[in-house]
């Protein structure tokens, strides 16, 4: 995602900004491979720094209109880096030591399809 | 009544519409993954089976298509709502000398130019264009539409038949648990998330992997570990299980006493409970969706024989189809629904959950290329199924009622 001069996030999230040009993806496969593709210690920084924030980022999401498509591009990168949030969430809820489980079916395995009629 | 979960399953395995007698706890695999047997699956089951191949909603207006790859009959359909609304399904191919009419994807069309000689068929598949018509003997191009495929639709969901003259009605074939009985389910979700994937496997063990809940404890330990059963049901033997002529599905136990954790809580807080959660309310739902109104309902799986597996929640559900390439290798295409989003939080919110279901799902995929090496080579004299697993059972058996069928 290209940054907007002055960052990418709409005012009020400066403190996110540092984050935001690196980890605001905006597709479930980009999101899932930085998951696994990024060590623990790095996953559980961006959780400890976006997490305490993401009632802040709900609560501002939700004055939005409910149509992705037709975000403006800071709210589209606000949009997208939530949804990093919860895609990173899975070693600090299940208190995993690593980024991702052991023996389990590759992630580069997996094609992600488009989503026909949306 | 004291009736435990257990006893109600062991109950429920002796009265059932399915004649039990025919289910067998000892299945001999390795007959059954070989080359020649797969072959005579393709044309006792595959072309006789009606078969889900995609959604009405995947063709929001009048013109929209997708492309389906069904490898199992080296089939591409293209999948068509015409101008006056009705969905056809089509062989992609232009009947002048056999060109793919759309390569992949989907989109929206009021007709379909071939990109060889520029033929040119209506979205009703009439062919509306012959290019230089006078240079081909006496054609008729009422006679060169596309070639239809049998279909129909039920609820939302199109499914197609192989057989040159189907033997029963998709009504027929899914019977009375099914017709009528999901009346609007369907359309309560929206597609979050689709994959596909190919495996090293038969697709039995694909199907097979899905329709028990057996390995949940130990399988699914790192990424679910508390989601079904807890204290009132430990080993999560299933509230309801019901076999039918072709058919089956099961009730899955949710865990009341689920731990929520805290992105989860985050996830609940500004949407809805999916999975590892469950919400327990489903009297919204249609009568077909936990049959028996099992209180601490969470999730249905329903196998649509042969290929089809749905995992029917309440806020979410998730299809699984196997498609056989051949008897070892198979093409899984899994989609993820989840409820229709009222703003962007529960956008974000869900995300949560197709993110925790895309791991259990990977997990469950693990296991399928390893047991297809040790099945194949004969290893094992054949393996073992439990109560837990009566669905396999029973998925073995229809096996066996369609390939014994004349």
């Amino acid at each position: 995602m290209n940054a907007p001069a002055g960052g990418c996030l709409p005012e009020g999230f400066a403190d996110l900004e540092p984050w935001a040009a690196e980890w605001a993806l905006e597709t479930e496969e980009a999101r899932a491979g930085k998951r696994v593709s990024t060590p623990i210690a790095k996953l559980r920084e961006f959780h400890a720094a976006t997490f305490p924030r993401m009632d802040a980022v709900m609560v501002y999401l939700n004055t939005l209109p409910n149509d992705p498509g037709a975000l403006a591009p800071r709210d589209k990168c606000l949009f997208a880096l939530a949804q990093m949030v919860m895609e990173a969430s899975a070693p600090m809820d299940l208190q995993w030591d690593t980024s991702d489980i052991e023996d389990v079916f590759p992630m580069e395995r997996m094609k992600f399809l488009s989503l026909p009629g949306r | 009544m004291n009736e435990t979960v257990a006893d109600r399953q062991a109950r429920l395995s002796g009265a059932q519409g399915y004649d039990t007698s025919r289910l067998k706890t000892r299945v001999d695999l390795a007959s059954i993954l070989t080359p020649e047997h797969f072959e005579v699956e393709r044309e006792k089951i595959f072309r006789r089976a009606w078969l889900m191949i995609g959604h009405t909603d995947d063709l929001p207006e009048n013109g929209s298509y997708f492309v389906y790859e069904v490898p199992t009959f080296k089939a591409s359909l293209l999948v068509v709502r015409g101008h006056d609304g009705k969905v056809r399904v089509f062989h992609n191919a232009c009947r002048h000398r056999g060109n793919k009419l759309v390569r992949a994807g989907e989109g929206s069309r009021k007709s379909f130019m071939c990109a060889f000689h520029g033929w040119t068929y209506g979205n009703d598949g009439k062919l509306e264009i012959l290019t230089d018509p006078h240079m081909f003997e006496s054609v008729d191009k009422e006679d060169y539409g596309l070639i239809p495929v049998t279909s129909e639709v039920w609820e939302n969901l199109i499914f197609v038949n192989f057989d040159a003259k189907p033997r029963e009605s998709l009504a027929e074939w899914l019977g009375p648990e099914f017709f009528g009985k999901y009346s609007g389910y369907f359309d309560l979700h929206q597609k979050s998330a689709s994959y596909g994937f190919e495996l090293d496997c038969n697709w039995h063990l694909g199907v097979n992997s899905f329709t028990e809940g057996y390995h949940t404890l130990y399988l699914h330990k790192n990424t679910a570990r508390d989601y079904q059963g807890g204290k009132i049901n430990p080993q999560r033997h299933r509230p309801h299980m019901e076999l039918m002529r072709r058919h089956h599905r099961y009730s899955a136990p949710g865990n009341p006493d689920h731990r929520i954790q805290p992105v989860e809580a985050l996830a609940i807080k500004y949407g809805r409970k999916l999975l590892p959660a469950f919400d327990f309310d489903y009297s919204m739902l249609p009568e077909g969706v936990n049959p028996s109104r099992y209180e601490y309902w969470a999730f249905d799986v329903v196998e649509f024989f042969p290929n089809l597996v749905v995992i029917a929640g309440n806020h979410f559900r998730t299809e699984f189809n196997f498609w056989p390439i051949d008897h070892r290798r198979t093409q899984v295409y899994v989609r993820r629904y989840t409820y229709k989003p009222k703003n962007l939080g529960e956008r974000v919110s869900s995300a949560y959950f197709v993110a925790r279901g895309r791991d259990v799902v990977r997990e469950d995929l693990n296991t399928l290329e390893a047991q297809q090496q040790i099945l194949a080579a004969g290893t094992l004299p054949h393996v073992l199924l439990s109560k837990q697993e009566m669905a396999l059972q029973h998925h073995f058996a229809v096996t066996a009622d369609m390939l014994e069928a004349e």
